[in-house]
């Protein structure tokens, strides 16, 4: 995968990836923008003047864009073409993409347009709006994204990852206030071209794909960046533990750490974690056996991790009846050096079978392009994998601290 | 997918193809209908893949898959329309691909996991079995916990409140608990030994050279079975209305729908009728959300939940707009007779619905389902199916309308 992208910018400072494959029946098009729901991006200064906006506004423009364009309903003109089409909002990045076979060209040309030359009305945003209040609701009753959210909120100080509404995407008070002025203002803060990747996959020639993404550029406004960054925040933690009540039949607990971490490429700390989080909380290490027979936890959910301001965040979520043990416990098994070789060769082989079947499912890999380029644009591939060192990872482990954790409990509340 | 990829050899189908990375086996045995016979398939789904006769722990099998290339297994009960079976599947990577000729060995260690359990003097490993019962409980427990997922599991009750053709119609937690525990060590292996001697039908997708498929067939003297399953059960459902509160923001409706004048051959209608209903460019969006505000998510499922001949729609709300949103839903099977709407739709459903099928084989889920259809009998010849799509008329679609009768209406309030 590493060598199959070409990676170009255009006249305007958009990021070009070309995936260029003669096989492909169909082609895939994203475009997107580093700009998402966390809260880091909620106050910023737009041409020396600051602004706060509510949560939400990055997804809410998600909807609106496509929605109400130029073209009317985008995603309904691409579902004419028998395109699968789509958008999403993650924390750090909105990515809408198309694919389909017929008409792409000019589908390209108005998905670039829709989105860089918008015409969205008051009107507009009243109707968006309506659905995205059902889907705020959705969110608010998702415990393992309130779980989350919370954890996002306290890990940080200073700075509002996540607001009082516990849900990135704001809630029915918070989506109602926003309106077409703030969403112009945040549009005009992060969708500028520099801030922007354009992916396009298909059985494509680079001369003239690449010529003809750039006419289309002709004819739209420049996006110049007019944005500085507001955000303040410290070292240290918010909050250290906080619960709130759900429907669930047993406690939920999200703990979350951070670190930060400088010496090592991204590819280098996303194995690193996947090494550490899996040898100490796999299904099957004798830590989470052991837990399970005491009846501390009756199951593990998921570890994760990713980026977040200068840090790397982790989460470590499981339904747990002894919350403050299951805490402790964890705390003293991530200081626990007790790694051997034997399992980072035996994880290295998981991971290149991992990455040797990733292309299997060509088009989730292009719908996950995005996200992975907010970390790096470094892909990782098999040899990448070969060549990890255990030495380096236990460097790597000794540099990590623990200190700065918080809790987030769900705790239970009979249906 | 290409049937000219597709040969059987000693029992088994294979399809052959470098194309991807993927490999696949999947072995599938019948098992019985009744609730005790459900839960004995999970409890041994979950113990035959957490320790066998050579390999003790958890741990000993995670490091075995893990070196051989991260090789996935699972055992699961499934089932489709109203037949069940006990499913083991195996999910690696090509040994071509990694540039290790690994996979004799690892079919080797398969066959272990399968075929020697961890059976000692008639007894399970007391440790593992406890653990997997409790594991089980808990899982029932959550998941009926959340108010979405209980709520549509008390529709299925409502509506067919004798039937127990699956799992999914328990709503008392404390009831599935019981049927585990009372489940002895001599009923799993009973019901192992017994679920053995009933080999279906099973499968290889993927790169296999002659060698390996050798040591495949030397491992597993399964042999497929030429029996045809009729899946088809229709039952018919109680008619009513009914609704529940939670303390949730949001609501959730769920309208039921007898298809009258349903039959296997009506699928290929069908298929096309839900493309109508459900997708981007489908009534329930238009509908319900674009033009009426009232969702963020709605679809139209048919044949959900294994009893076929019926149509289910579920919409996301908020609670104050069942009457709205039930208005709506009249108006989305009032365009289902206007000509010009359903014309208009129908031509969408068919175009999307041929790509689907003319592009599927660049994704290797598309191509290993396809197989899985072919292979089990699970749905009809897929060029006889969309043959059959593109003969539709809007006639055809606007006559059917008729025979979809709504039984049930289900609300489940959130008062949050």
């Amino acid at each position: 995968m590493k060598n199959n992208y070409i990676k170009t910018t255009l006249k305007n400072g958009v990021r070009l990836y070309l995936y260029l494959d003669k096989n492909m029946k169909k082609s895939f098009v994203s475009y997107g923008v580093f700009y998402g729901s966390s809260g880091e991006y909620s106050d910023f200064y737009l041409d020396g003047v600051k602004h706060h906006v509510l949560p939400g506004c990055a997804h809410f423009l998600e909807h609106l864009l496509l929605e109400h364009s130029k073209y009317g309903h985008l995603y309904r003109k691409f579902a004419q073409k028998k395109y699968v089409t789509n958008a999403g909002t993650s924390m750090d990045c909105t990515n809408y993409f198309f694919i389909g076979v017929d008409d792409v060209l000019e589908s390209i040309s108005e998905l670039i347009n829709a989105v860089d030359d918008p015409v969205f009305t008051s009107e507009d945003v009243v109707k968006t709006s309506e659905a995205i209040v059902e889907e705020t609701k959705m969110g608010r009753d998702n415990m393992y994204r309130v779980a989350s959210c919370i954890a996002d909120r306290n890990i940080f100080s200073g700075v509002e990852i996540v607001d009082e509404t516990y849900n990135v995407l704001g809630d029915e008070n918070t989506t109602k206030k926003i309106n077409k002025d703030m969403l112009k203002l945040c549009y005009d803060a992060y969708y500028n071209d520099d801030n922007k990747v354009l992916l396009v996959a298909g059985n494509f020639d680079y001369e003239e794909i690449v010529s003809y993404i750039e006419s289309v550029y002709e004819s739209i406004p420049r996006h110049e960046n007019r944005r500085e960054s507001a955000l303040v925040h410290e070292d240290g933690i918010r909050c250290s533990y906080q619960e709130e009540y759900m429907p669930t039949s047993e406690d939920y607990v999200c703990f979350s750490f951070k670190n930060k971490i400088e010496k090592y490429s991204v590819n280098e700390i996303k194995y690193f974690m996947l090494f550490l989080m899996e040898n100490k909380f796999g299904s099957d290490t004798a830590f989470v056996e052991d837990m399970k027979k005491e009846n501390i936890i009756s199951q593990i959910r998921s570890m994760n991790f990713g980026k977040r301001l200068d840090y790397m965040q982790c989460y470590l979520g499981a339904f747990s009846s002894e919350v403050q043990e299951y805490v402790s416990r964890v705390l003293e098994e991530l200081k626990n050096n007790s790694f051997s070789i034997e399992d980072f060769e035996l994880f290295k082989r998981k991971y290149i079978a991992a990455n040797a079947l990733y292309m299997d499912k060509k088009y989730d890999v292009f719908k996950s392009f995005m996200y992975r380029l907010y970390c790096t644009d470094d892909f990782d591939d098999v040899d990448f994998i070969r060549n990890l060192d255990f030495d380096r990872f236990l460097e790597f482990y000794e540099s990590l601290s623990f200190d700065y954790n918080t809790t987030a409990v769900i705790k239970a509340k009979k249906l | 997918m290409d049937k000219n990829n597709i040969f059987k050899e000693n029992g088994l189908y294979y399809y052959n193809t470098d194309e991807f990375a993927t490999v696949k086996l999947c072995f599938k045995f019948r098992i019985g209908r009744d609730i005790r016979e459900l839960v004995k398939a999970r409890i041994l789904s979950c113990y035959l893949v957490r320790t066998s006769k050579n390999y003790k722990s958890y741990k000993e099998i995670k490091d075995k898959l893990k070196y051989f290339y991260g090789m996935y297994i699972d055992a699961e009960q499934t089932f489709f329309g109203s037949e069940n079976f006990f499913t083991f599947n195996v999910n690696m990577v090509s040994p071509r691909v990694i540039g290790e000729d690994y996979m004799k060995d690892a079919i080797k260690f398969v066959r272990d996991i399968l075929l020697e359990p961890n059976f000692t003097n008639g007894k399970l490993d007391s440790e593992v079995i406890s653990q997997v019962k409790k594991e089980l409980i808990a899982s029932k427990e959550r998941s009926l916990s959340n108010p979405s997922v209980f709520r549509e599991r008390l529709l299925l009750n409502k509506i067919n409140p004798n039937s127990n053709l699956a799992l999914n119609h328990i709503v008392d937690a404390s009831e599935f608990k019981e049927v585990v525990e009372s489940i002895t060590d001599a009923d799993l292996i009973e019901f192992y030994n017994n679920t053995l001697s009933n080999f279906y039908r099973g499968y290889v997708f993927g790169d296999v050279n002659s060698e390996e498929r050798n040591v495949i067939s030397s491992s597993f003297s399964f042999k497929s079975s030429d029996e045809i399953i009729d899946y088809s059960e229709f039952i018919d459902i109680c008619e009513g209305e009914d609704s529940i509160e939670h303390d949730t923001k949001q609501s959730d409706l769920y309208v039921v729908y007898k298809l009258n004048n349903y039959s296997l051959d009506k699928i290929h209608l069908y298929k096309v009728l839900a493309s109508m209903l459900s997708t981007g460019n489908g009534l329930c969006h238009k509908v319900l959300r674009s033009e009426l505000g009232l969702v963020y998510s709605s679809g139209a499922f048919i044949n959900k939940y294994r009893m076929f001949g019926f149509l289910y729609l579920g919409a996301n709300i908020s609670g104050e707009n069942k009457d709205k949103c039930l208005d709506g839903i009249d108006e989305i099977f009032k365009r289902l007779k206007d000509k010009k709407q359903v014309s208009e739709l129908l031509q969408y459903a068919k175009d999307k619905l041929n790509q689907e099928y003319y592009f599927s084989g660049e994704d290797v889920n598309n191509v290993v389902g396809d197989f899985s259809c072919y292979v089990f009998g699970t749905y009809p010849d897929k060029e006889e199916l969309y043959k059959k799509i593109n003969e539709l008329s809007s006639d055809d679609i606007i006559s059917e309308v008729d025979n979809i009768v709504k039984k049930y209406v289900f609300f489940g309030r959130g008062v949050k």
